[in-house]
């Protein structure tokens, strides 16, 4: 009896040590912690995969009998926002006009048009501490670390592991989360900050810059990791210095996603041709 | 084949726990759902440890723990560490809860996960290097704590059904 005391005391000694020692290296080694987990949650993703189809059935059948039942003001709504649309769309055609005519007046080339891979929301685990989905596209599919994640109405964060046929993305309100941005009216340059609540913050803001409820926050492209101008979300308090914008994207309705594709190709041409930009 | 049908008799508490951290890492649309999703691994690992400790060994708890981390994008070995706390100390003070009420083994799980979820927020506010929001993880101990009851359900029809005292 004291040998299997003794045995399990060892075991939990051992378990306990190697977890602690998981902990630390996940810490100091992230890399090598993160290749057995994107391998793991690769080998897992096409059961995930599976078993988020029906889940994702019952989801849109609960969202059409909502939408069956709003059909009404939701019809009235749509017909306000056709006409605004309407007048947007004109004042857009006269705007690409006017802007074609300057681009050739000035010789400014046009930017690289990023492209997207599209990928389905198969995990959303994360727990009280993390705010992370799994998706499933992967290398495979060209997704690769570090590029942005969208859907039609904002951005929603940025792969930050990937694996041959799932990536993990780290949402904007994660903790770890920082994304370049814009004030898009008064192009202040900031920092939104994710600190795993609603509402991200923004920060390193320049202490003359003006920002009030209702500005809108698109990213700025510093770094050249993200696309410029892709739409993050809207100021909502300014309580001196603490600044919080709500994103446009519905956490709880992400099925879809698209990851965005954008490399700078000159700059890596220039770099490795070691010449200096013009 | 009678040792191959224990085997697998015998595994059952551990995949029944995978699939569930499985089933409960889905996007299911519901709003905070990924954030108050019930600790199934907890519940389970505090089930077994005190019923059938042979078929929830620490190994056992370990590996659950350590999926858990896997799929979560946490800290690595976090919950890994956890659960294999949880077991030793279930395990160990079994005999105050075997045979006792429904009401003391919910007394006992509120105690245990309490313990748990403390110890995974002082650990991610070590490893984040800052003292983190526990609200998000008081709400996720408040609902696995309601949700229990249901799960003792699950795993004591589970244990009547596969699993008779050998």
């Amino acid at each position: 009896m004291p040998a299997k005391v003794l045995a399990q005391r060892f075991a939990l000694l051992a378990l306990a040590s190697a977890a602690v020692a998981l902990l630390i290296l996940s810490k100091t080694h992230s890399d090598a912690t993160e290749r057995i987990r994107t391998a793991i949650v690769d080998g897992v993703a096409p059961v995930l995969n599976v078993l988020s189809q029906p889940v994702e059935a019952l989801n849109r059948t609960v969202a059409e009998f909502d939408r069956f039942w709003f059909t009404y003001t939701e019809n009235e709504r749509l017909r306000e926002e056709i006409e605004r649309l309407r007048r947007w769309q004109m004042v857009a055609r006269g705007l690409e006009q006017q802007n074609a005519a300057l681009r050739a007046l000035t010789g400014l080339r046009a930017e690289a048009l990023p492209s997207f891979i599209s990928a389905r929301v198969i995990g959303d685990s994360g727990g009280p501490f993390v705010r992370t989905m799994l998706v499933n596209a992967g290398l495979r599919s060209g997704v690769a670390k570090g590029q942005a994640v969208v859907t039609g109405i904002g951005l929603v964060g940025r792969i930050a592991e990937v694996g041959d046929r799932s990536a993990r993305l780290l949402l904007l309100i994660d903790l770890n989360s920082r994304v370049p941005v814009v004030i898009e009216s008064s192009r202040h340059r900031a920092v939104l900050a994710g600190d795993n609540s609603e509402r991200p913050r923004l920060i390193f803001l320049p202490p003359s810059a003006q920002v009030a409820p209702g500005d809108r926050i698109v990213t700025s492209g510093h770094g050249g990791v993200f696309p410029a101008g892709l739409p993050v979300g809207t100021v909502t308090s300014v309580n001196d210095g603490d600044i919080r914008v709500q994103p446009f994207v519905d956490w709880d309705r992400l099925e879809y996603v698209s990851v965005v594709r954008f490399d700078l190709p000159r700059l890596d041409a220039t770099m490795t041709e070691g010449r200096v930009l013009p | 084949m009678v040792r191959v049908n224990q085997f697998l008799r015998g595994s059952v508490p551990m995949l029944l726990t995978l699939l569930l951290v499985l089933l409960g890492s889905l996007p299911f649309g519901l709003p905070y759902f990924s954030i108050l999703c019930p600790l199934f691994a907890v519940m389970s690992v505090y089930y077994w440890s005190i019923y059938r400790p042979d078929l929830m060994p620490l190994g056992a708890a370990f590996l659950i723990g350590f999926f858990v981390d896997v799929l979560s994008g946490g800290p690595m070995g976090l919950m890994a560490l956890v659960l294999v706390l949880v077991q030793a100390m279930v395990a160990s003070q079994r005999r105050a809860f075997l045979g006792k009420s429904f009401a003391v083994g919910w007394w006992g799980f509120g105690l245990v996960a309490t313990g748990a979820v403390l110890l995974s927020w002082l650990i991610s506010s070590v490893f984040f290097t800052q003292i983190l929001d526990p609200l998000p993880a008081i709400g996720q101990l408040t609902v696995s704590i309601a949700v229990y009851p249901l799960a003792l359900l699950l795993f004591g029809s589970i244990q009547r059904a596969l699993l008779p005292v050998v």
